[in-house]
């Protein structure tokens, strides 16, 4: 009798533990633990201040997937170490077809779809571009193929991941009106891009972005290039100049002094700072340091 | 009448709402339909990677000033839910011809359908692939992050062409030995391979099969450092002679900030090695290895140094030094230009400049320091 009562209760504990899930992007892991709540432990591989396009992919990344029950990465060949890291990780759970792993872009229409695929293009996404979670009405749609996701993998979960992701898509439409006003506050919303990191954020809140100082994906600029972007950007009045922290500064500065634009340096992923603790505060805290 | 009223107002609000809710359902579905080929269909062709390598060469030592030293194809794809499949094919200059060479032809098994799970993440790559002895024996050529392979290297694994002389062909499984804590991991690598000796000591072909194993521990530092310590064995057996015995160890120690991007990095590394005797004489050990350093001064930038060491292995008994630095140039991570001087203490004083380049689905590690 005392075996069975043991045996009960080892079952209780093992039934109690949650879904093991490893995300390639801090954001990824925000957006899962929102939906997950506590039936879920998440990692996320890279870590917020770095470029997500060139993670190296460690062997320890590969001890974490191994005991992995999902796997959740944005695809758009984002997160090309990804799919090494997998490899490596002999966890056949998160293969690709494995109800354990995620592609949170599934069904986001995307944009800037190169029309010639070809190396003269820089790094170019053969899908479009890869930074959809920058649009927080896309990151809703990313949001259900997560909760899909955990479902595939814990079906018992299925009804609270269903009320989660209810709850963190109306969040997301509340603050959306907020987030909105304030990008309509902005009077000058013309921009300069390090990279063309920002054109769902941009097309989202009515921005207008005029060009990158990256000469092309991937590319840093050119002198000649730097000074076209000096003299489009007199041309038509830009003073705003948008990175990510994690790049090099000096380009930005040397087009800032010869065209008075102030250079914003923000995060782009969730964490990199501690104002951006989640995506909310992420969103904000960039139109913030846009206004 | 005002309450039928209401009501109906009521059922016409609702109706109204659900017949909204079903159109976005739809037109979800309908966008659903329209990006589902974003899914990575590569249409079940391999990936497919061309590499280029050339180098030109003076001073003494050189065979010939140009030498077009590889072209390699690469193809790789998954076979089935269960397997994936890589064929490296490299074509080589002899003389006025061109040689083909299976550098590798491996089925990779991650898991068999009658298991649920892999033991460990245990990985059985079976067929023709480089051999996880040390580091540097595992790149190929247009990947190395000098212009060659370093003396002791050839010394010990290579005799003197450019083919191993260990076997190639054989059977691996790659599983996690489990460790505390989160921020190091453990493998082992297990081989059982065809024989055929060393650099050194060359012998005939045998049925019994040699062994091989590779032990690599990995520890994250810091968020920003890492290092990676491995051990290797080589063991093989043949009718009428010593054991042939082979151990080695490699070390290497890599930075590479997070704020800087693609811009700072600095790697250190070294491998040694050590065998049971030239010609299988009893109770003689040479030793050998080298250390080498690579730092990167901007995105394009990586100056290294190389010094490497080896005794009584070649055709020399004495032992043979050589520095080498090297100054490497990235355009973009597909064309890469590389400067190197090499000098040894018996007859190598030469400059060498190498040009590499890659076309197509090239692998996640564009650039050395990222591997």
């Amino acid at each position: 009798m005392k075996k069975l009562v043991l045996l009960f209760l080892l079952s209780q504990v093992l039934w109690a533990l949650p879904i093991k899930v490893v995300t390639t992007l801090p954001v990824l892991k925000n957006i899962t633990e929102e939906i997950g709540g506590s039936r879920v432990s998440v990692q996320s591989l890279a870590e917020p201040s770095q470029d997500a396009h060139f993670v190296q992919p460690k062997p320890t990344f590969m001890k974490k997937v191994r005991e992995a029950d999902l796997f959740i990465e944005v695809g758009l060949e984002l997160e090309l170490w990804g799919q090494k890291v997998i490899d490596s990780s002999g966890n056949p759970k998160v293969q690709i077809g494995q109800p354990g792993r995620v592609f949170a872009s599934a069904g986001v229409p995307t944009i800037e779809i190169p029309t010639v695929l070809s190396r003269q293009l820089g790094d170019v996404h053969p899908y479009g571009n890869p930074h959809i979670w920058l649009d927080p009405v896309l990151v809703k749609k990313m949001a259900k193929n997560i909760a899909a996701g955990l479902t595939a993998v814990d079906y018992e979960g299925k009804a609270i991941y269903e009320k989660n992701l209810k709850a963190f898509q109306n969040k997301i439409d509340q603050a959306l009106v907020v987030w909105e006003k304030k990008a309509k506050s902005i009077s000058n919303k013309k921009l300069v891009t390090y990279h063309r990191s920002w054109s769902y954020f941009a097309n989202r809140f009515g921005f207008e972005v005029l060009g990158q100082i990256e000469v092309k994906p991937g590319i840093p600029p050119t002198p000649k290039h730097r000074d076209e972007i000096i003299l489009l950007m007199k041309e038509a009045g830009v003073k705003t100049i948008l990175a990510e922290l994690f790049y090099d500064r000096t380009p930005s500065e040397y087009v800032s002094k010869r065209t008075d634009a102030k250079i914003v340096q923000v995060p782009i992923d969730v964490g990199a700072i501690p104002e951006a603790k989640d995506y909310f505060s992420l969103i904000t805290y960039i139109l913030e340091k846009l206004s | 009448m005002f309450k039928i009223v209401f009501l109906m107002g009521l059922f016409a609000f609702y109706s109204h709402a659900e017949s909204v809710e079903s159109l976005e359902e739809r037109i979800e579905k309908l966008e659903d339909k329209v990006n589902a080929p974003q899914l990575r269909s590569n249409l079940f062709n391999p990936g497919m990677t061309v590499f280029g390598n050339s180098f030109v060469c003076g001073g003494k030592g050189c065979e010939r000033p140009f030498t077009l030293r590889e072209i390699e194809l690469d193809l790789r794809a998954s076979i089935d839910p269960w397997a994936d499949g890589v064929v490296i094919l490299a074509f080589e200059p002899h003389g006025e011809h061109a040689a083909v060479e299976i550098e590798e032809g491996y089925v990779v098994l991650k898991k068999l359908p009658i298991l649920d799970d892999a033991p460990l993440g245990l990985t059985l790559k079976i067929g023709h692939y480089l051999q996880p002895f040390g580091r540097f024996n595992q790149i190929h050529t247009h990947d190395l992050p000098q212009i060659n392979q370093p003396a002791a290297v050839k010394a010990f694994l290579y005799g003197d062409g450019h083919a191993h002389t260990f076997g190639r062909t054989g059977i691996s499984a790659e599983f996690f030995i489990p460790t505390p804590g989160e921020t190091n991991s453990l493998r082992l690598n297990l081989n059982l391979i065809n024989g055929g000796g060393l650099g050194f000591e060359q012998i005939q072909k045998s049925q019994i099969p040699a062994g091989l194993a590779h032990m690599t521990w990995f520890w994250d530092l810091a968020l920003e450092h890492d290092l990676e310590v491995g051990l290797s064995t080589y063991l093989e057996n043949n009718p009428g002679k010593a054991l042939l015995q082979l151990y080695g160890t490699d070390i290497n120690y890599k930075w590479r900030p997070y704020k800087q991007g693609e811009k700072k990095s600095l790697l250190i590394g070294g491998e040694f090695f050590v065998a049971n005797g030239k010609k299988g004489n009893a109770g003689y050990w040479p030793l050998g290895g080298f250390v080498w350093t690579h730092y990167q001064i901007n995105q394009w930038f990586y100056p290294g140094l190389r010094y490497s060491y080896y005794q009584g292995v070649g055709k020399q008994d004495n032992p043979n030094h050589s520095i080498g630095a090297f100054l490497t140039y990235y355009t973009t991570e597909f064309l890469r230009l590389r400067a190197g001087y090499e000098w040894d203490n018996y007859n190598q004083n030469k400059v060498l400049l190498e040009i590499n380049f890659v076309m197509g689905s090239h692998p996640v590690e564009p650039y050395w320091v990222n591997r």
